[in-house]
């Protein structure tokens, strides 16, 4: 999808070099409908520029950053040295992915979509997300849950949750911990697997977040938790820590949290 | 086709001195090596407890004692040979510092191999101690398997023999027959089953007493990645020496386990439940005296890892001997230290000193409170289940080891 209206300054535009001449380099702009901006040679790269040529090529995908807008004269001034590595590869893959999430649309509704339903779910996804993509994505991870607050229709919502959880591969953080547990019962082997089962939330653990419990050496069991984001992350696994000690304190037994092992494998 | 599945019926321990070849005997007499633990395989020798089921059979076309065997097909005659029993052995381990494993193994012995090395001079001190802890622990049924003959010439060999059979003189050894063996090339091996046979008779027991097993090692048999779903109790390996378990029993565990309170620590016994039963490396239903049984149960495995109930003893609720921290007992000591290059005297037990005491499975060191001609008083660091009667190897500190100094009979407490 292209927009409609002109880029902000200081905006990191993708484009692609469509004519070379020895004072600039024009650019047709990726993102937006009918904009070409200008590099002047003096923008094009730091130092002093024998040839254009010797620095871009024609069809070349470029980034650059807006440094000025007149919209009166339709003219967008733009620079190529004022982008490091950094913001190159990240800008490329934010286009990239606006492409994707460009598919997802089409996917989610079909090729014979209106342009009007096309652009309203578009502009309802850019407004409460800031781009397509993270309006996928985040349907990815939290579902239904995700578009409640969008002014899309409930059916829209079912299309692009579906699409999204078959698409989008949501980038995963993984965090661990460990919980010390011991029972002095006879069936004490019984209150320790009550004790794991209450870490891993029976049930109760949130969508995105994925735990997994396992026996490394008693007393000694791993807490592995995979969500979206650290803060997500680390709170369920203090949770599961805190049910797991929760549970075995109840029957008598004692336990503790701990983010690292306290036992070594042989011991 | 493989036969039947037997539970061993009698418990054969392997002593003497170290690297004499006794894993390596059990090895040939079982097909399995019993040193499992990781530094036992770095350094050659035997640490814990090693514990290996045979089966001990018989071609019939075979005369005796060529005919017996431990392989499924006769060699010789290419036909099936027959289950005379099945035997667990208990690998006990002959390094000087390591006694107490090899006293409380012998606990668990109905009768004993003592290996014995045709290429060294007869005894070397641990040939010694061993020989007397058997005597100590009342365990009169022997084979002396003389190994390592293909080592030594003809004349060697004989010569070795006669030092053997001077050193047994007027020992519980005195009548048990030498078997010359090589455990290495597997020569003889059908000499040593036929002695096995003829000198160490499964003893009679009562199937209908109350259980009673004495715990030599306890483990924790999880894998580390299990999910909390699979986790397994803590496993105890030991001996039935009474009656019969089935899955489903409850066991109590004494002492048990140490229970702060208060300030002050006390000892309490542990109960569970049977949950899983295990003889000659196979899942049972129930099982009777004999051999090597490890009991799964339903305790957090944190509290059997790594040979913590070793030494406890299991029965019925209600049906076991008491619980000691300090007990009388009859003492017994030996003329002379035996293992000592000098066989220096030994000393009458003085009030005060520390003494390494091993009864049944269980080692402990006790502080002597006091001691008078004949008996004394100790108080134990770690309590033992034990019934008044009990034999006891007690060891003194001499120099930097623990030396068997003689045996006690445990009468009553302070």
């Amino acid at each position: 999808m292209k927009y409609e209206g002109w880029p902000d300054e200081g905006e990191l535009v993708v484009g692609k070099v469509d004519d070379i001449e020895d004072f600039g380099v024009f650019v047709d702009l990726e993102q937006y409908q009918d904009k070409r901006g200008l590099v002047h040679v003096s923008e094009v790269a730091s130092g002093w520029i024998k040839n254009v040529r010797d620095h871009v090529n024609e069809d070349q995908t470029v980034v650059a950053k807006v440094l000025g807008v007149d919209e009166s004269a339709q003219q967008i001034d733009l620079s190529l040295k004022d982008v490091n590595d950094h913001q190159h590869s990240d800008t490329i893959q934010e286009w990239k992915n606006e492409q994707k999430a460009d598919k997802w649309l089409t996917l989610a509704f079909g090729e014979d979509m209106a342009d009007d339903q096309f652009r309203r779910i578009a502009n309802g996804l850019l407004a409460d997300f800031g781009s397509l993509y993270d309006g996928f994505e985040q349907a990815a991870i939290h579902g239904h849950e995700a578009l409640a607050d969008t002014a899309l229709e409930d059916d829209e919502i079912d299309a692009i949750v579906e699409t999204a959880r078959d698409n989008v591969s949501v980038p995963y953080v993984t965090v661990t911990g460990y919980v010390s547990l011991q029972s002095p019962d006879g069936d004490g082997v019984d209150t320790i697997k009550d004790a794991l089962q209450a870490a891993e939330g029976n049930g109760e653990v949130p969508d995105e977040v994925d735990l997994d419990v396992t026996y490394v050496g008693a007393p000694e069991y791993r807490l592995r938790v995979q969500a979206p984001n650290y803060k997500t992350a680390e709170s369920a696994l203090e949770a599961a820590g805190d049910r797991a000690v929760d549970s075995v304190t109840a029957h008598d037994g004692s336990g503790a949290f701990h983010r690292e092992r306290q036992l070594d494998d042989d011991a | 086709m493989a036969d039947e599945h037997r539970q061993p019926e009698v418990n054969i321990g392997l002593v003497g001195h170290v690297d004499h070849g006794k894993t390596t005997l059990v090895r040939a007499l079982s097909g399995e090596w019993t040193d499992q633990h990781s530094e036992e395989m770095k350094r050659g020798i035997s640490i814990r407890l090693g514990y290996a089921d045979a089966t001990l059979r018989r071609c019939p076309d075979c005369d005796e004692p060529e005919c017996y065997t431990v392989a499924e097909t006769c060699p010789e005659h290419d036909t099936a040979t027959e289950i005379e029993r099945t035997v667990s052995f208990v690998d006990a381990p002959g390094h000087e510092t390591l006694m107490a494993t090899m006293l409380s193994g012998a606990a668990l012995m109905d009768g004993a191999v003592l290996v014995v090395g045709a290429n060294e001079p007869v005894p070397q001190p641990q040939t010694e101690e061993h020989l007397m802890a058997l005597d100590i622990i009342g365990i009169e049924n022997i084979v002396i398997a003389q190994n390592k003959v293909d080592l030594v010439d003809a004349e060697e060999a004989r010569q070795n023999y006669e030092e053997i059979q001077a050193f047994v003189e007027g020992t519980v050894a005195e009548d048990a027959p030498v078997v010359p063996v090589s455990a290495e090339q597997e020569i003889n091996v059908d000499l040593v089953i036929d002695a096995l046979q003829t000198e160490i008779a499964t003893p009679d027991r009562d199937p209908s007493a109350d259980p009673l097993l004495y715990a030599a090692r306890s483990f924790d048999i999880n894998r580390p990645g299990t999910e909390w779903g699979g986790l397994l109790g803590g496993v105890i390996g030991g001996s039935l020496v009474d009656g019969e378990l089935e899955a489903g029993d409850e066991l109590e565990l004494r002492p048990g386990r140490e229970v702060e309170e208060g300030g002050k620590t006390e000892w309490r016994p542990v109960t569970t439940d049977v949950r899983s039963l295990q003889a000659g490396g196979e899942d049972v239903d129930s099982a009777s005296p004999g051999g090597l049984l490890g009991v799964g149960t339903g305790l957090d495995p944190s509290l059997t890892k790594g040979d913590a109930l070793a030494g406890q003893v299991a029965g019925p609720p209600g049906s076991l001997p008491p619980t000691w921290e300090s007990f009388e007992m009859d003492v017994d000591l030996l003329e002379r230290l035996v293992g000592a290059a000098d066989g220096e005297q030994i000393d009458d037990i003085s009030t005060g000193e520390p003494l390494m005491l091993t009864v049944g499975t269980a080692t402990t060191v006790g502080s002597v409170t006091s001691a008078r001609d004949g008996e004394c008083e100790v108080a134990l660091k770690r309590p033992v289940c034990a019934p008044a009667g009990a034999k006891i190897a007690i060891n003194r500190r001499v120099g930097a080891r623990w030396r068997l100094i003689g045996v006690g009979t445990l009468t009553e407490s302070e």
